[in-house]
């Protein structure tokens, strides 16, 4: 079926045996020192499918999307792909510099194979899409990068392709062309494109991507739901020097992400309402209270304590910590069990939230934690009391007509 | 990766378009930015013809005369100049530009599936253009001036399918070979000074020593050149056996161009 995408067994190297030294020396160093930049790849993509790629710099993410454009070929290993494939790899992508934008959409969708009938009908949608307006008349040379991308984004996108691989590119354009150029890969989704995607926005892969894989040093080291794969991949960013990392199946099917260096520990959470009383399930503008108890196991001299309310996807909602909140203490007085709590009404919208608590010594959660765990606690927003609304926060309308 | 024929071609006619675009944008942004570039792309061969024609007329006038060129004025000297120099340029002309072809356009080979041969092809066309230009003013000036045996032009137009496929070839390989190591490029501008010196562009022949002719004929712009003369100035059929060795080394390179192309241009990518 077009759109699907079946990588086995792959590998890629960039210093391989059959480079052309080798044409005229055909015993030297072979075999000697092959790195490999990616090490046995497999991955299935669907029809359908939105497959989000992330990972550090140097990971491989680049190198394993030319392979599935078929713009470099694999080491070893096979590439099935069926369907027509168009990519938006990095910035610029082969806009002729001296050239209008108007030649420019010409040259780009001949490059891009399009074929010659549909070429005439794209010009027009494409100068609506990227509104360029006036501009499309002028050199891409004048361009500022927003705007070149704005150009590519549009020409590579102008006709529904099976197979779509965006890298990066995005994250150029300004707030409002972002936003356009996701619903637009939004709804190629929805059509059967099938969608690869790599980006280091995780808003934009936690609502486009309904798989994600972490690449590092060449190698899947996870893959699956995109918000327990983001989790794992912020913990494995943040914990260089830790000793911890869990991830745990909850029985909702989704994944509680557990890491720091454990010198400071959580030991306990739970919800109670404004009486004290355990619940998971509140009113919207109910009094929420999140109460945990924490280990301290050894000498620590400063500890910031906070958390994160995320929806239902994985989005923060919204998240604070004791040093926004004006909370300064001695940590090093402390006794080795603590309980800490946050209290605030809950002006949520319904839905599912899940909490997400962190302990550490400065504010940046890259820095140093001692421990942290996503997903820690999960409650549930009703709403029977206050007048029917949408969306992820509630507040306190007031209506008025003036006549 | 599987490689046939068929694909090969169906590939390349559905990139036509973009071929005959990028001829289009060349000469677009060439009259785009000096609306005197017409009269400076015809400056640099006038003026070399010019030096060659004063410097060597005289020299050359006695040697001439072994060839049964009229020396008694310059024109002659200038008829046999510009026929070597015009078909040498076509050969000069694609093989530098090829040499330099995917590093140049390194952005879109590294981000964009095409096929890549567009690029040299598009370059090639562009070269045999202006070879065109230059030689269509030059047989008016020849077919006026003289009279012309129709029948020649048939051999001067396969002479001249023989060195696009020739030059080709060479700057196939050496657009390719470049990636992998730029010294491969560097040897070639070099060379190919040498390779105008070795070729009997300015000279006759008949000024060679017999012992260097026979090392020289090897040369296939030597035969190729040769050829050339024989139509244009001695209005004769050219030597077969020059033609047969030319159609020979055409072969021989052009499967050596297909060899490595279709071997190395996958993997070029990785080496930009």
């Amino acid at each position: 079926m077009n759109g699907t995408v079946i990588i086995s067994n792959l590998y890629k190297s960039f210093n391989s045996n059959n480079s052309f030294r080798n044409f005229f020396n055909r015993k030297n160093e072979a075999n000697t020192n092959i790195s490999y930049i990616l090490k046995n790849i497999n991955i299935r993509i669907e029809p359908g499918e939105a497959i989000g790629i992330i990972g550090i710099n140097g990971a491989g993410k680049s190198t394993l999307l030319k392979l599935i454009t078929q713009i470099t070929t694999p080491t070893s290993g096979e590439i099935f792909i069926d369907g027509r494939v168009t990519s938006l790899l990095e910035l610029g992508i082969g806009l002729q510099l001296d050239s209008s934008g108007r030649e420019n959409i010409l040259l780009l969708s001949q490059l891009l194979g399009f074929l010659h009938s549909d070429i005439e009908n794209i010009l027009e949608t494409v100068i609506e899409f990227s509104e360029l307006g006036d501009h499309i008349d002028n050199p891409v040379k004048f361009y500022s990068t927003g705007m070149q991308m704005r150009l590519a984004f549009s020409i590579v996108t102008a006709i529904r392709p099976d197979i779509l691989i965006i890298d990066e590119a995005l994250s150029v354009g300004d707030a409002y062309f972002q936003q356009k150029s996701l619903e637009r890969i939004k709804n190629f989704k929805e059509l059967g494109t099938t969608i690869v995607f790599v980006s280091h926005d995780v808003q934009a892969i936690l609502t486009i991507c309904n798989k994600v894989l972490l690449l590092d040093n060449g190698e899947i080291i996870k893959q699956g739901n995109p918000e327990s794969v983001i989790d794992y991949y912020n913990a494995l960013n943040s914990v260089k020097n830790s000793t911890y990392i869990s991830q745990v199946l909850n029985e909702d099917g989704k994944y509680t992400t557990n890491y720091g260096t454990k010198e400071v520990s959580i030991s306990e959470c739970y919800l109670t309402t404004k009486e004290n009383k355990k619940s998971n399930i509140f009113e919207v503008n109910e009094i929420l209270k999140i109460n945990f108890l924490i280990n301290i196991n050894s000498k620590i001299n400063k500890l910031l304590f906070g958390f994160i309310i995320k929806d239902r996807v994985g989005c923060p909602v919204f998240g604070t910590n004791s040093e926004h909140l004006g909370m300064k203490f001695d940590a090093s007085k402390f006794h080795t069990k603590i309980k800490f709590s946050f209290q605030f009404p809950a002006n949520l919208g319904e839905g599912i939230y899940s909490i997400s608590l962190g302990l550490s010594n400065s504010d940046l959660q890259k820095d140093f934690n001692y421990d942290w765990i996503d997903r820690i606690h999960t409650f549930e927003i009703i709403n029977t009391k206050k007048n029917k609304f949408m969306g992820v926060a509630w507040l306190e309308v007031k209506c008025q007509v003036d006549d | 990766m599987n490689f046939s024929f068929k694909n090969f071609y169906n590939e390349l006619w559905n990139y036509r378009q973009f071929i005959f675009s990028c001829v289009k944008r060349e000469y677009i942004s060439l009259y785009h930015n000096s609306f005197l570039t017409l009269f400076w792309t015809f400056l640099t061969p006038v003026a070399t013809l010019i030096v060659y024609i004063t410097v060597f007329s005289n020299l050359m006038s006695t040697k001439l005369s072994v060839i049964s060129i009229d020396t008694s004025h310059h024109s002659s000297y200038a008829i046999f100049l510009c026929s070597g120099i015009i078909f040498w340029e076509l050969f000069s002309n694609i093989t530098t530009k090829l040499n330099y072809v995917f590093i140049e356009n390194s952005a879109i080979v590294k981000k964009i599936k095409f096929p890549k041969i567009c690029l040299p092809l598009y370059k090639t066309i562009i070269s045999v253009i202006n070879f065109l230009i230059f030689i269509s003013f030059f047989l008016i000036y020849v077919v006026f001036t003289d009279s012309f045996p129709i029948i020649l032009f048939l051999y001067l137009f396969l002479i001249f399918i023989l060195i696009i496929i020739f030059s080709f070839s060479i700057g196939l390989i050496l657009s390719v070979a470049n990636v992998y190591s730029r010294d491969f490029g560097h040897f070639f501008v070099f060379f190919i000074n040498i390779w105008f010196w070795i070729t009997p562009i300015v000279y006759p022949i008949g000024v060679l020593p017999q012992n260097i002719l026979n090392v020289f004929k090897f040369n296939p712009m030597f035969q190729i050149i040769d050829s050339v003369r024989q139509i244009i100035i001695q209005k004769q059929f050219p030597n077969i056996n020059s033609i047969l060795y030319i159609i020979f080394i055409n072969l021989i390179i052009s499967l050596l161009a297909y060899y490595v192309y279709n071997k190395y241009s996958n993997e070029m990518v990785d080496k930009l």
